[in-house]
């Protein structure tokens, strides 16, 4: 069994600039529960998702993602990441954007299957430059999920139902939840614990 | 990560290429351009009509295919870099190292798609005018080709780290100088330049990524109608002619474009992404 996400003293600045993203954040987010972190735009949420994913190294600090180091490969393939927005080019398709996903995760789960379990068409061939703000969502709630990953992390989800329930149903599969949000809604209730920055610092 | 991941990564982002207008664009244009050239060319006959063919379609080949390999190469990272796509992919576990790699073989594969398509429009063109397949003009599009990827992972190199123009101007930069240390070895063995230079030129030579230059162009300089693609060079009155590159040539020039594309693929490791 893992520790789930252990961050101690985690700092993290950018090249080139001058004053730290985050700075000295320690928290945890255990196996089968998790954690909402909040904040204002800017306040660094981005920046922690993306340290503890394992592209945006720490500074300061330590983090240890199911026992091990983000850095890791092998690790990054047992998480399962919803950016804020749908990085994939504007010319992919919706079920290659999966297929990719999928295929470096090494797993062998449905898509069409994880396509229909975030309200999306089974067979979904849109290209992904023509979609809407709701789909885009839903496509990278997809790509999060698929594989059952033992660590979710979602950047700025919103509160479909769908949401709400493949949350709860990785919660009570052992499933660790990182969402971050800079309006919480209901989903520090639904994860169990709540983290509020400001300008890259912990309340 | 498997291969197989590499090979789905592959085959999508190919695919999303192919989707670029800019490049459908291009590619038509260059088809259209070659449409131009077959109706001048039938009306035309003797040796005046395939040097027609082969100056016009080494003129596209340099112009149109510098044009793409720079688009392709320049434009290999920032974008998608900047997205988040990059990000994603190493999130979810692959390599910078292996993303960088694949995207340049990505772009080398459609590079070579689209010099394959205009090759084969060319070789319709001369059967068109009834002048067979024309073999020089197919060993030239592989040089065109060479060149055109040396400029492609030139510019990629300096796009893992820059904005795309200047990496395109990068690439563009290799390849001028690519041609001129060809050129500076032509005069100098032609005797165009003082002797004493050879101590300079010998080791740019030496060193530097040299320009392909196919047999088909330095027949067409000797006939003096190898247009933009070779342009005659004139030096105090004597004319040089640029000879055929060799099998060493070509293998300097395709190490080269691996040392390139290997710092690309390095660029990609360090940029934040």
């Amino acid at each position: 069994m893992h520790d789930g996400v252990i961050l101690r003293h985690l700092t993290v600045r950018y090249q080139g600039t001058a004053t730290p993203a985050i700075t000295d954040i320690t928290c945890d987010a255990a196996p089968g529960a998790g954690l909402c972190i909040s904040g204002p735009e800017g306040s660094g949420k981005t920046t922690l998702m993306r340290a503890i994913v394992g592209i945006a190294p720490p500074t300061h600090g330590s983090i240890s993602v199911l026992g091990a180091s983000p850095r890791d490969p092998q690790l990054r393939r047992r998480i399962g990441y919803a950016p804020d927005r749908l990085p994939f080019p504007r010319g992919m398709r919706v079920l290659d954007a999966l297929r990719i996903i999928g295929a470096i995760r090494g797993t062998d789960a449905s898509i069409t299957d994880t396509l229909i379990e975030v309200g999306l068409q089974p067979t979904d061939r849109r290209i992904i430059g023509g979609l809407e703000t709701g789909d885009i969502r839903r496509v990278s709630l997809a790509c999060a999920i698929l594989g059952s990953p033992e660590l979710l992390l979602l950047d700025d989800p919103w509160e479909y139902p769908e949401t709400i329930d493949i949350i709860e149903r990785a919660r009570t599969a052992g499933t660790t939840i990182i969402i971050a949000s800079p309006d919480p809604g209901g989903f520090p209730e639904l994860v169990g614990a709540h983290l509020v920055l400001d300008a890259g610092t912990a309340e | 990560m498997t291969t197989s991941a590499s090979t789905t990564i592959f085959r999508v982002e190919l695919a999303v290429l192919t989707r670029r207008l800019w490049l459908q664009v291009a590619t038509v244009v260059g088809l259209l351009i070659l449409g131009i050239v077959a109706l001048v060319a039938a009306g035309q006959s003797g040796q005046h009509q395939i040097d027609t063919l082969e100056t016009n379609s080494a003129s596209l080949l340099l112009i149109g295919g510098m044009a793409i390999a720079i688009g392709l190469g320049g434009g290999a990272f920032s974008r998608d870099a900047s997205s988040g796509y990059l990000g994603l992919l190493v999130g979810s576990g692959m390599t910078p190292s292996r993303i960088g790699a694949i995207r340049i073989a990505v772009r080398l594969v459609a590079l070579a798609a689209v010099f394959v398509i205009w090759g084969v429009g060319m070789q319709l063109v001369s059967v068109g005018i009834g002048r067979g397949i024309n073999g020089p003009l197919i060993v030239h599009v592989g040089a065109a080709l060479e060149n055109a990827g040396l400029v492609l992972c030139a510019s990629a190199s300096l796009a893992s780290v820059i904005g795309p123009i200047t990496a395109g101007v990068f690439g563009l930069f290799v390849f001028i100088c690519a041609q001129a240390v060809v050129n500076l070895k032509a005069d100098l063995d032609q005797g165009a330049i003082d002797r004493s230079s050879r101590v300079f030129i010998a080791p740019v030579f030496s060193i530097l990524p040299r320009a392909i230059v196919s047999p088909m162009i330095a027949a067409l300089q000797h006939r003096n109608d190898a247009g933009p693609a070779a342009p005659t060079i004139n030096i105090n009155g004597l004319t040089v002619y640029v000879p055929a590159s060799r099998p060493l040539d070509v293998a300097w020039t395709l190490l080269w474009t691996l040392i390139f594309a290997g710092l690309a693929t390095y660029g990609v490791r360090r940029r934040q992404l």
